[in-house]
């Protein structure tokens, strides 16, 4: 790992790319789409002006207030990233070959995605125990050992402590699921 | 005076009282490091088991759950960047960075050794000063709140790393969030698009997890493969114990974050996560030493955190104690354990129970010690589960997630909200909009706006009504510096885009 | 639609001589629609103590704060009608009844069990506050209409509706003005930042006792035994003594088997000590809160109705 590069998690990534014209118009898509969002609900503030107790701005004030801003400020940013992205240069061989990993993140998402809806059908702990092996695969873990033991460790940490000690009323999924639940319970 | 003091320690050195202290503390520990349950759910938890119990064993048993609690918050901040409580989500921001360095041992150290120190300090402060900081606080009306929360936000380009526009875009993106729920003021949904998910409006962790924790862990998998991320081997038996200097070289921080904790703590309507974001922000605001590391693993920003987190726990007791007037959810808790026992926090308490005032007092001193060996010694234990697999790590901190988000109202809807943040979060911070100014504007969003218009309500819609006060001018006076000096000050180095 | 509900209830009915064999086996869960640690959270957990010695599975208490109470009614609203999940019920849900934010409404989705508590609530000022009777108040703010600014924890809701309808009933216009909670107007009041607030007596007794607050007139039929001195309205002749309300129910359909086993549960377990200490400590026994499931179910609707009036007065329902 490299010890030097000190990536926080208050700031963005993708700081290597940042000066190529393809990743300019990326952000121009981004605030692009997040102002069409800021006035759309910009709209949706105005029909609450004029809704408030006598003597205080009402509802809509201040919504509106931050997302004229909002609209504003991704408006403007709109139009720094299309200034400099004609400014920018195509990406030279080896950053594009050191392309991040796509299918990965795509993979993890979709994983989590699942995980999230199976949660209320096949309850909490069945769904956790099969999502601890499918998103370690997903990030490349490709050794079954782990994969395996992975599995059986984290959803035994995490049904003790959660489900026994604190005893967080987790979803129990439906069906048969729901009295697998109630016998691990 | 002494002898009341020397009573209570003889009463605390009790057995049952020791055992009492060591279990709510490790009990409190849990339940604030653990992300699906909260500091005040903790006593809650524990408040049922009071019922029988002497009321000076059952007083030591929850405020070693608060302090416990509060403290605890920032294990699992640090160490897997989901914040056990709210109050440490700067924490995550700071410190998880830094575990992410490699410097995870010297980040429990830092945030042990400032938890204890605010801790103490405002204990100290409570037993010193109390009418002193109740009379201060009782000063605070809907004007003050504003002031203070205009101050807290005017901090945003401090926070903003290198683009302005994109800083306070994510600042008003927050406040916007803030806006989303039933009206404060009316009642009214706002944004809520006819679902019952909305109408209690966007809870800070849903938001904070899905927009940092989850979305690291996807910005992670992007990146080529690699094994026993962050695994550090280290020396000694305490791990690596940051040198004195840093405090030294800190100092201002380390005096003023504890100020700002112990009296925001002790407004009822704000609380230990306001008073850690507005010392961070002051910490970021007023930095000499290394600015541009805040957002990615600045130290002075997680002391000025967990000083302040911590302090905030003297503060919210004093109130309680002097006045009988929680200070926030745990000490709420506190409160219904005063009922239980047939006794009334308050002005009276002096004079009704010293025997429990003094033993309250000297409890959360040596809770705050107790603290600091009880996690001083698991140190290295926590830093072991840096050597999990990295793929397996990230699919515990997932589910962690989950449970964190699900824990808040039993609700998979807080799920599905912080997934839908993860997303938000990839994006903004794939395009280098920093996140920390959108979690500022969510957390102080709405005491902002909802105390401006109460103070309109009470000065009748006059804007004077707002300065009228000698606290809340000075606030805004603080605040207008802070906002406009920034813009005309020529940019430092090369952290311009 | 029509048919839909027949048949379930007759596969309710079918199922319910079979089940009714050893209910509960299971634990019983108790659903507070509001977040740990408020006033309706610690009234039902220490309730929880009184039934748990009787329960050989246990009870068990779900905090599902959200939507001003409703979010919590949905969820048992939308469990099956078969006693396991019980609401903890106040009078936010009467309210919201006039309105129903949710498909869920408390007259009409669920059987109540009993009414457990009815809180009383009191006119409460500053300590040091100008006004030294109710009658100085009442004259100050029919002189000065608005001017008098009282707090509240929800807009539209029992706080609100509480501190205007009791004004109106003695010709005042008050401004109210709206607080998260009820640490932060004890707070206000004391600090002079706003005029008073009518508020449940138990949480701010102790602030009165110590001369911090005072109370002008407690909202009930007779004088409070903790404050022998402060008028009562009755005696003031307001015909006005409104309370808040905590009450318990199942979703409508459950078996009666069933409910008349939670009844006797609950009536057990308001005899256990532990709760006969939680309400005398906090003086919810000093209006008779019990009422059998019927008579708990008139309440409501008498109360919906008085809502119904005060709501479309204040301008929130048509």
């Amino acid at each position: 790992m490299d010890q030097k590069r000190e990536v926080g998690l208050g700031e963005g990534r993708g700081r290597e790319e940042r000066t190529f014209s393809r990743w300019k118009r990326g952000e121009v898509i981004f605030f692009g789409l997040s102002s069409a969002f800021f006035l759309f609900m910009s709209f949706e503030a105005l029909g609450q002006l004029g809704h408030g107790r006598p003597g205080e701005m009402g509802s809509g004030v201040w919504p509106l207030i931050a997302l004229s801003a909002c609209l504003g400020l991704s408006g403007l940013q709109v139009y720094l990233s299309w200034k400099s992205s004609a400014k920018a240069l195509s990406p030279p061989e080896e950053v594009l070959e050191s392309k991040p990993r796509r299918k990965e993140l795509v993979l993890a998402v979709v994983v989590f995605a699942l995980y999230l809806l199976a949660i209320p059908w096949l309850g909490f702990f069945l769904s956790t125990f099969l999502f601890v092996p499918a998103v370690s695969w997903a990030l490349g873990e490709r050794r079954t050992r782990v994969l395996v033991l992975g599995a059986i460790v984290v959803t035994g940490a995490i049904l003790g402590l959660f489900g026994w000690f604190i005893s967080i009323p987790f979803p129990k999924g439906v069906g048969i699921f729901a009295s697998l639940s109630r016998l691990l319970h | 005076m002494t002898v009341h003091y020397l009573n209570a320690l003889a009463t605390i050195l009790a057995p049952e009282n020791l055992i009492a202290m060591v279990l709510g503390s490790l009990w409190g520990l849990l339940a604030g490091a653990l992300p699906g349950i909260s500091t005040s759910m903790g006593v809650v938890l524990l408040l049922s088991f009071t019922y029988t119990m002497p009321p000076m064993t059952a007083f030591v048993l929850l405020v070693g759950a608060y302090l416990g609690g509060i403290t605890g918050g920032s294990i699992t901040s640090i160490l897997f960047g989901i914040p056990g409580e709210p109050s440490s989500v700067p924490t995550v921001i700071e410190g998880h960075s830094l575990a992410k360095q490699g410097k995870a041992s010297y980040a429990m150290w830092v945030y042990l050794l400032c938890s204890i120190f605010g801790g103490l300090f405002s204990t100290l402060v409570m037993i010193l000063a109390t009418p002193l900081i109740a009379d201060f606080a009782l000063r605070f009306g809907p004007a003050e709140y504003f002031a203070l929360t205009v101050l807290g936000l005017s901090v945003v380009s401090g926070l903003s790393g290198g683009s302005l526009v994109k800083g306070f875009l994510s600042c008003f993106f927050g406040l916007f969030l803030a806006t989303v729920g039933t009206d404060g003021i009316t009642g009214e949904e706002r944004f809520t698009f006819g679902t019952v998910t909305l109408l209690g409006g966007f809870n800070f962790v849903v938001v904070m997890v899905g927009l940092l924790a989850v979305s690291e862990i996807f910005l992670e998998a992007e990146e080529p493969f690699q094994e026993y991320k962050g695994a550090v081997e280290y020396k000694g038996l305490l791990g690596e114990l940051p040198p004195f200097s840093l405090f030294k070289r800190y100092w201002i921080t380390m005096i003023r974050s504890p100020i700002i904790g112990t009296i925001v703590g002790a407004l009822p309507g704000a609380g230990a996560t306001i008073a850690s974001f507005l010392a961070y922000g002051e910490a970021a605001r007023t930095a000499r030493h290394e600015p541009e590391k805040f957002g990615r693993g600045a130290v002075e920003g997680l002391m000025a955190a967990e000083c302040a987190n911590n302090a905030s726990t003297g503060g919210s007791m004093t109130i309680l104690l002097s006045l009988g007037i929680p200070g926030s959810n745990t000490t709420a808790m506190l409160l219904a354990a005063f009922m239980i026992h047939g006794m009334q926090p308050g002005p009276l308490l002096l004079s009704t129970r010293p025997d429990i005032l003094y033993g309250i007092f000297v409890a959360m001193i040596l809770t705050n010690l107790l603290l600091l060996v009880l996690v001083g010694m698991s140190i290295r234990l926590f830093l072991q589960l840096n050597k999990l697999p990295y793929s397996i790590f990230s699919a515990t901190i997932l589910i962690l997630c989950v449970v964190g988000a699900y824990g808040l109202n039993n609700s998979m809807d807080d799920v599905l909200l912080m997934f839908a943040f993860s997303i938000i979060g990839y994006f903004m911070r794939k395009f280098q909009v920093p996140v920390a100014p959108c979690i500022l504007g969510l957390v102080l969003g709405d005491l902002a706006e909802l105390s401006l218009r109460r103070a309109l309500l009470l000065s009748g819609g006059s804007i004077l009504g707002l300065v009228s006060s000698p606290i809340s001018a000075i606030l805004l006076a603080g605040a207008t510096i802070s906002v406009v000096y920034p813009l005309f000050k020529k940019p430092k180095g090369i952290r311009g885009v | 639609m029509r048919r839909k509900v027949t048949l379930g209830m007759i596969f309710v009915l079918g199922l319910a001589p079979l089940a009714f064999a050893d209910f509960p086996e299971r634990a019983i869960e108790i659903v507070v629609p509001f977040g740990a640690g408020g006033g309706s959270d610690t009234a039902a957990r220490a309730l929880v103590e009184g039934l748990k010695p009787q329960l050989k599975h246990g009870v068990v208490v779900t905090n599902m704060p959200g939507g001003g109470a409703t979010k919590g009614m949905l969820h048992v609203a939308q469990q099956p009608a078969d006693g396991y999940t019980v609401l903890a019920v106040t009078t936010s849900h009467l309210i919201d009844a006039v309105k129903p934010k949710t498909r869920a409404n408390i007259l009409t989705d669920f059987d109540p069990l009993c009414r457990i508590q009815l809180d009383t609530s009191s006119v409460t000022v500053s300590g040091t506050s100008q006004f030294k009777t109710l009658s100085d108040l009442i004259e100050f703010g029919r002189k000065n209409p608005k001017a008098l600014k009282f707090a509240g924890t929800s807009p539209g809701g029992w706080s609100e509706i509480q501190t205007v309808a009791f004004f109106k009933k003695v010709g005042v216009d008050v401004t109210f003005v709206p607080f998260d909670s009820g640490a932060e107007i004890k707070a206000a009041i004391i600090g002079g930042h706003i005029t008073g607030a009518v508020e449940e007596l138990a949480e701010t007794l102790p602030l009165i006792q110590a001369g911090k607050l005072k109370s002008l007139c407690v909202i009930m039929e007779k004088r409070h035994p903790a404050l022998p001195d402060v008028p009562c309205s009755q005696e003031l002749g307001i015909d006005y003594t409104h309370g808040l309300m905590r009450a318990w129910a199942v979703k409508k359909g459950t078996p009666q088997e069933r409910q008349k086993f939670l009844l006797e549960l609950i009536r057990k377990g308001m005899e256990h000590p532990t709760y006969q200490k939680f309400v005398k400590e906090n003086h919810l026994d000093v209006r008779p809160g019990f009422l059998g499931p019927e008579e708990t179910r008139k309440y409501w609707e008498e109360q919906v109705e008085f809502f119904r009036t005060v709501l479309k007065e204040l301008g929130y329902v048509n």
